[in-house]
């Protein structure tokens, strides 16, 4: 059962949305721990990966450490962009959500 | 050193077109503001708003706003300033509009003291000609504006503060612009207010930051926030949010008082993070902002101090968005009710495809999703172990630039109903109407091609 194993939503919170056809998605560590604890395990590749379903040409990862923050860019992850996408998700909201779902 | 004691607040009331409309009137009956911004337009709206200025010239702008400014014109008489970015493609029937409303409500003696001034120049559809022949490519493929030219519906500019701070020096209580860069409709007002010049980067920073904090309504003050959310206690006195400025730049963004929500550090941060690109880089027409200085403390409930806001000079050029028809959407839904909800939708979703084969249908792509099992995100599905879902709505979605073989694919849903796998209801799509797709074409071009200007209406 997922809810026995440890997951970034134990650590963080998160908000998502586009830019154009790119996405991005903004963790936010929970303290000083957790963002240390974040900036070593979700590295680019882990969230390009984790998203491959969605295929980002690129995935480029922000530190704000005054915010304790990180800003996750997906490039190509909206398909055409918000306007011209199929999917229910066309402005990638769900994405922060996925990402907390992600196993630590 | 001395610092003026004017503090300056600026409150938003709208985070997009279809925001509450009553929420503006809340925010100005208990926010005890100087200035109300109102956020209209996003991405997708310049080209809807386009679409209706071709069937009525006298359209093409948000039409809520007319009537809204009707419902806070007492407040207005009294001094309140309202910048909103209601104009669309056309700021000047918005304006007249505007003046109809407040002289039937305030009487014309009263209406007509109210300046309303329209800002021109970020409309470059007349410019296309030129546009074309600088070659101007996509910031995001290799498509160049030539291509686009006869699809184009619409194509704006980012335009700065520099045409709303004169249309205040200019007396203006209501200034109404077209596509003007969002968090500029909080820094304006400022700039405006504390005489703050071009070279004075940290402030003009300051202000974009407070824009962007605030641009998106509730999402300040603890709408869709993602911690501990259900803490919160959301309902429907949801507080819009306020910032209080300091002439130094520092600032502080609270809410009206007696209204629900939150403001603290974690609602402000998520909103900080939100649809930005480089944290160091946030570029707008007046200053580029660098987000990774910033301090954020809590001074008092539902109050936080912003300050460490850091800018950087502005840049040599603007974003524009332009929009082009780029074919239709087709668009179903079913409900798949349970046993085996997964294997019931794999199997429609089969039907379907091999239909689409046999009739040879022209579609260009299509899309399946099964909402209820996290299938809003292509992929998202195989990894998250939720157990099976009694039920899921079944979405097709497909789209190409044949309309006729379009219409006939939103025709092959609804049989399911009767030909396919058990537990089939709620057949609501297969919407007749296709949906017009107007793609989104951003690009730059040199800040000199772009010149505004305001009028008083």
């Amino acid at each position: 059962m997922i809810k026995e194993q440890k997951t970034l939503r134990d650590l963080a919170h998160a908000r998502s949305g586009d830019k154009g056809r790119h996405a991005n998605i903004g963790i936010i560590a929970k303290n000083s721990e957790a963002y240390e604890e974040i900036k070593k395990v979700l590295t680019e590749d882990v969230v390009k990966n984790y998203f491959k379903g969605i295929s980002p040409s690129k995935v480029i990862r922000y530190e704000l450490k005054n915010l304790l923050a990180f800003n996750f860019v997906l490039y190509d992850a909206l398909g055409e962009g918000g306007t011209s996408s199929l999917r229910s998700d066309s402005q990638g909201k769900a994405l922060g959500e996925a990402l907390l779902h992600i196993r630590i | 050193m001395m610092l003026s004691e004017k503090k300056i607040r600026i409150g938003c009331g709208q985070g997009f077109w279809g925001d509450y409309l009553d929420a503006p009137d809340r925010l100005v009956a208990s926010g005890k503001l100087d200035y109300l911004m109102l956020d209209y337009l996003a991405e997708v709206t310049m080209s809807i708003l386009a679409k209706q200025h071709e069937k009525n010239s006298d359209h093409g702008y948000a039409l809520d706003f007319p009537p809204l400014i009707g419902r806070i014109s007492s407040a207005v008489s009294l001094g309140l300033k309202v910048i909103a970015n209601a104009g669309g493609v056309n700021p000047k029937s918005a304006a007249l509009q505007t003046r109809k409303i407040l002289n039937q409500v305030l009487g014309e003696e009263a209406g007509n003291k109210i300046k309303i001034a329209i800002i021109e120049g970020d409309n470059l559809k007349s410019q296309l000609p030129e546009l074309a022949n600088l070659n101007i490519k996509s910031l995001d493929s290799e498509l160049k504006i030539k291509e686009i030219e006869a699809s184009l519906k619409s194509i704006n500019a980012y335009i700065g503060c520099d045409s709303v701070v004169d249309a205040l020096k200019a007396g203006a209580s209501i200034v109404i612009v077209g596509r003007i860069a969002d968090p500029c409709m909080c820094l304006a007002p400022l700039m405006y207010e504390y005489n703050w010049q071009a070279h004075e980067l940290d402030k003009l920073a300051a202000g974009v930051i407070a824009g962007h904090i605030i641009e998106c309504g509730t999402q300040s003050t603890g709408g869709n926030f993602s911690l501990n959310w259900d803490a919160i206690n959301l309902d429907s006195n949801i507080g819009f949010p306020i910032v209080e400025f300091n002439e130094d730049g520092s600032f502080v963004v609270t809410k009206p008082e007696g209204t629900s929500g939150v403001v603290n550090v974690d609602t402000v941060t998520e909103q900080l993070v939100y649809e930005i690109g480089d944290p160091e880089n946030y570029i707008t027409p007046d200053v580029i902002a660098d987000f990774t200085e910033i301090k954020l403390e809590e001074i008092a409930v539902n109050q936080v101090r912003v300050t460490g806001c850091r800018g950087k000079a502005k840049p040599d050029k603007l974003k524009i968005s332009a929009s082009y028809f780029d074919g239709y959407m087709a668009e179903g839904t079913l409900i798949l009710v349970g046993p085996d909800v997964l294997k019931k939708a794999t199997i429609c979703e089969k039907i379907i495809r091999e239909r689409i084969a046999s009739l040879t249908l022209d579609i260009d792509e299509i899309l399946f999703e099964r909402l209820g099992a996290f299938s809003c995100i292509p992929g998202m599905e195989e990894k998250l172990f939720y157990p099976e879902p009694g039920e899921v709505v079944f979405r097709v979605a497909a789209k190409g630039h044949n309309k006729s073989d379009l219409s006939k694919l939103t025709r092959e849903i609804a049989p399911l109903v009767l030909s396919g796998p058990s537990g089939i209801t709620g057949y609501s799509g297969g919407k007749k109407d296709l949906k017009e797709i107007y793609s989104y074409f951003p690009s730059l071009v040199d800040r000199n091609f772009v010149s505004t200007k305001f009028e008083i209406v």
